[in-house]
């Protein structure tokens, strides 16, 4: 399936995936039902990317994760999840510069609904981190779906090997993060001016401690060995409304464009591969995630992957 | 009585702490957080001197001064969270009333009229003396700090040895932002802050109230203002001359004839009542009414006037203070120079508020002269001026940072970031850097990258992102130079040019 195919919810395919969902629900989980959604991968039922328009951000969320087989896949009873959304920046979610926190909740409602234990949400801010967790919406939003918001706390970084790393060989990390069974990655879409786009590789810079300016020197190689270690089982384009301009920050709303949509995916160079096509942009002139798909993080030329297209407008 | 008068004492200064705490992002209370600076009638008498005008804010200072006409020195007794203190560190190590040294009560008097005249001739010198303001500077700069190091490192131990449990993580939540700021914070000059307070408090130990019989100005001042008083000490005829009551007296109130009162002295602890076994004395409405016998002396009134105008010479007329140079990050909203040194008291509201959200302001040393000593100032190396925020400006108690509105705000100059290129990383490596266009807040950016082609030293030909600043759209928050990845100093620094001020 190509790129430009879009998929309208057929009957047969309506059956198909919920077929596929109600069956990986059904089996017991871990082993097998991985087994069986990388069978229903191959069968071109589950897609490699989800991508879901022109509905209402919760209910967004909710259809592309759907798409994916459902949160069951990810999320097991008991597990302990963390969401890490952008909530870098004082701004409110009309600027678009932090994730949706629709969005957000949504995720976490869906862990929840998957039997997760719990469900934390975090982030290192650039802005002083209260101020940022209240703007965004996102403190609220979170904790009013069921997940533990809590502040980033110095104590929480410890000095991590990065034994593939190529360029970053060390740096202290959020251990939460880590230790968590399910990292999922909710980035949104915004301009940034050094690395062209902000969206998911770059948004794991959420969990790095120490002086993150130093970073910026030769940040898309840096970038990817980040990603490359950090690996989240889930990656949660919100492109709901994207930054254009002014990037990572904005401030405007001249800059913010409206798109109503949601990407979702297993593999993080594939989903901001299909973010920058938002932009206007040929994923190949982003360097940083050119880098992460050499280092096998997901296929970048997308008439290679099968994304399927919903829209529920 | 005595015990009314001690959960008084106890409720106003766990109130003062409450409203110290309060002062943090997003400071929704609906009581203002400097409530106690707002009701000390010397910080008013200091602002409106300086003002020229009459200030509002200090209405809360004009209702302590019509109780004080006929309840005297209650404040002093009831009220202060710096008598407060001083009596809780009585309590704990037991002291007694201590040594007497009745010449020295003159010197409040004369503390007060030297600093009357320095106000009148412009040189303000309240702030170091009116114990509201001391004491809150004491707790904002020298003793918060240490409860949150504290705080917080047992916490991180914690966390640690749990290994981060969801529980403790709700713990540390809920005082986060409270008694844990969002990120530990320290000031410049905490330590000789300290050492004062703890001067006051080991003063303690020589007489008890040290502070308050002989050098606050404040007491000063009620005592002027509770001549004719009418809730006073009085003592039956039928008194035993035991001098239980002139050994209790912390304010050393009582004469040798123990039946008699120095009464703008008393600060109605009702110790004295409480301790005279015969049952004697009282404090309380009756009996007539006398002026209070008080009489500071002529030679006293003039040495004290003249040494407040030798105030003004010396700190007036230092060069460092005149000096147009001096590198001074104002907060926003500030008023002129001469206009907010006349009304600052550095009480350090401001620096405590902002400490919770950017922490942009430190107390200054001597950049701002002798005479601006301890006023708050942008040390954007360490923190900067949140862009959203306009904290400072609502807790100002003089007005000396004038309230904005965030669209104001946004829009307020407090100086103009200029780049170092020999330090900046894109024009002296050629390598890509962008740290500082990324946080500027502004909208357009005031920080542009420019795709450059250059010669690199090698060489070779190389394309860098380079850095350009936009003069008009920058509004000098700092964060640019507090996030500046080079180490040391930044290689982007602000510099209060083009700096606006609040004029009236």
């Amino acid at each position: 399936m190509g790129l430009e195919m879009k998929d309208k919810i057929t009957r047969r395919n309506f059956i198909k995936a919920s077929l596929g969902t109600a069956l990986s629900l059904s089996l017991p989980h871990m082993g097998l039902s991985d087994l069986f959604a990388q069978t229903l991968r191959e069968k071109e039922i589950i897609p490699d990317l989800a991508v879901v328009t022109d509905g209402d951000a919760a209910l967004m969320t909710r259809q592309a994760i759907e798409l994916l087989g459902g949160m069951r896949r990810f999320v097991s009873k008991g597990d302990v999840v963390v969401v890490k959304p952008n909530i870098g920046w004082d701004r409110s979610p009309e600027q678009a510069a932090d994730t949706n926190p629709q969005v957000v909740a949504e995720v976490v409602k869906l862990c929840l609904e998957s039997g997760a234990k719990k469900v934390k949400v975090f982030d290192r801010s650039c802005n002083t981190a209260n101020r940022c967790y209240e703007h965004s919406g996102i403190k609220k939003a979170a904790s009013d779906a069921g997940a533990e918001v809590s502040y980033v706390v110095d104590a929480g970084f410890s000095k991590m090997k990065l034994p593939q790393g190529e360029v970053l060989k060390q740096w202290p990390l959020y251990k939460p993060a880590l230790e968590a069974d399910i990292l999922i990655n909710v980035p949104i879409a915004k301009n940034h001016g050094l690395t062209y786009l902000t969206m998911g590789i770059k948004n794991l810079m959420g969990i790095m401690g120490g002086d993150r300016g130093k970073i910026h020197w030769s940040i898309d190689d840096k970038l990817a060995d980040l990603a490359n270690f950090v690996r989240p089982q889930l990656t949660i384009l919100d492109a709901y409304r994207i930054l254009v301009k002014n990037g990572p920050q904005g401030g405007s709303l001249k800059d913010v464009r409206m798109k109503k949509t949601i990407i979702a995916g297993t593999q993080i160079a594939t989903v901001d591969a299909y973010g920058a096509t938002l932009f206007g942009m040929k994923p190949a002139g982003l360097k940083h995630i050119v880098k992460s798909s050499k280092l096998g993080l997901g296929e970048i030329d997308l008439s290679k992957v099968n994304i399927k297209k919903v829209s529920l407008g | 009585m005595k015990t009314v008068r001690r959960i008084s004492q106890i409720l106003f200064l766990l109130f003062f702490f409450f409203l110290f705490l309060a002062a943090t992002y997003p400071l929704k209370i609906k009581i203002p957080v400097d409530l106690f600076l707002r009701m000390d009638p010397l910080i008013a008498l200091s602002a409106m001197v300086s003002a020229r005008a009459f200030v509002e804010t200090f209405i809360w200072a004009i209702f302590v001064v019509a109780l004080t006409i006929p309840l005297g020195r209650f404040f002093c007794g009831w009220v202060c969270p710096l008598g407060t203190t001083l009596d809780v560190t009585s309590f704990v190590f037991k002291n007694k009333a201590g040594k007497s040294y009745p010449r020295f009560k003159y010197i409040k008097h004369m503390i007060l009229i030297f600093l009357l005249i320095g106000a009148i001739f412009s040189s303000q010198l309240f702030w170091f003396f009116d114990p509201v303001a001391l004491f809150t500077r004491s707790i904002a700069l020298s003793i918060w700090p240490i409860i949150t190091l504290i705080s917080s490192s047992i916490f991180g131990l914690a966390f640690k040895l749990a290994s981060y449990p969801d529980w403790l993580s709700r713990v540390h939540n809920l005082f986060s932002s409270t008694l844990l700021p969002d990120q530990l914070t320290f000031f410049r000059m905490s330590g000789w802050v300290l050492l004062i307070f703890l001067a006051i408090l080991v003063a303690e130990f020589v007489s008890r109230r040290f502070w308050c019989r002989y050098l606050c100005p404040l007491g000063a001042l009620l005592a002027f203002f509770s001549k004719f008083q009418i809730w006073r000490r009085r003592v039956a005829s039928d008194c035993t001359d035991c001098a239980v009551c002139q050994n209790v007296c912390k304010m050393d109130a009582i004469k040798s004839d123990f039946r008699l009162t120095d009464d703008v002295e008393c600060i109605q602890c009702y110790d004295c009542v409480k301790d005279c076994s015969p049952h004697v004395t009282t404090i309380n409405f009756k009996g007539k009414v006398q002026p209070c016998k008080f009489d500071l002396g002529r030679r006293r009134v003039l040495t004290s006037a003249a040494a407040g105008l030798v105030s003004v010479g010396i700190l007036k007329t230092n060069f460092v203070g005149r000096n147009q140079t001096a590198a001074l990050i104002r907060p926003p909203g500030s008023r002129d120079e001469e206009d907010f040194l006349d009304r600052c008291i550095r009480c350090h509201e401001c620096v405590k508020v902002c400490s919770t959200s950017g922490r942009f302001l430190q107390p200054t040393f001597l950049e701002a002269g002798l005479e601006g000593l301890w006023t708050p100032v942008g040390v954007a190396r360490y923190g900067y001026c949140e862009f959203n925020c306009t904290l400072c400006t609502e807790v100002c108690p003089t007005d000396a940072i004038h309230v904005l509105d965030v669209k104001t705000k946004k829009k307020w100059i407090i100086g103009i970031a200029y780049i170092d290129r020999d330090r900046c990383i894109p024009f002296y490596k050629n390598e890509n850097c962008l740290v500082c266009q990324e946080h500027c807040p502004t909208s357009p950016k005031a920080i542009e990258l420019k795709d450059e082609k250059v010669l690199h030293f090698d060489g070779t030909e190389r394309l860098v992102k380079r850095p350009y600043m936009i003069e008009d759209l920058c509004i000098g928050c700092g964060i640019c130079e507090t996030k500046c990845p080079v180490a040391g100093k930044s290689a982007i620094i602000i510099t209060p040019q083009n700096e606006q001020r609040w004029v009236d």
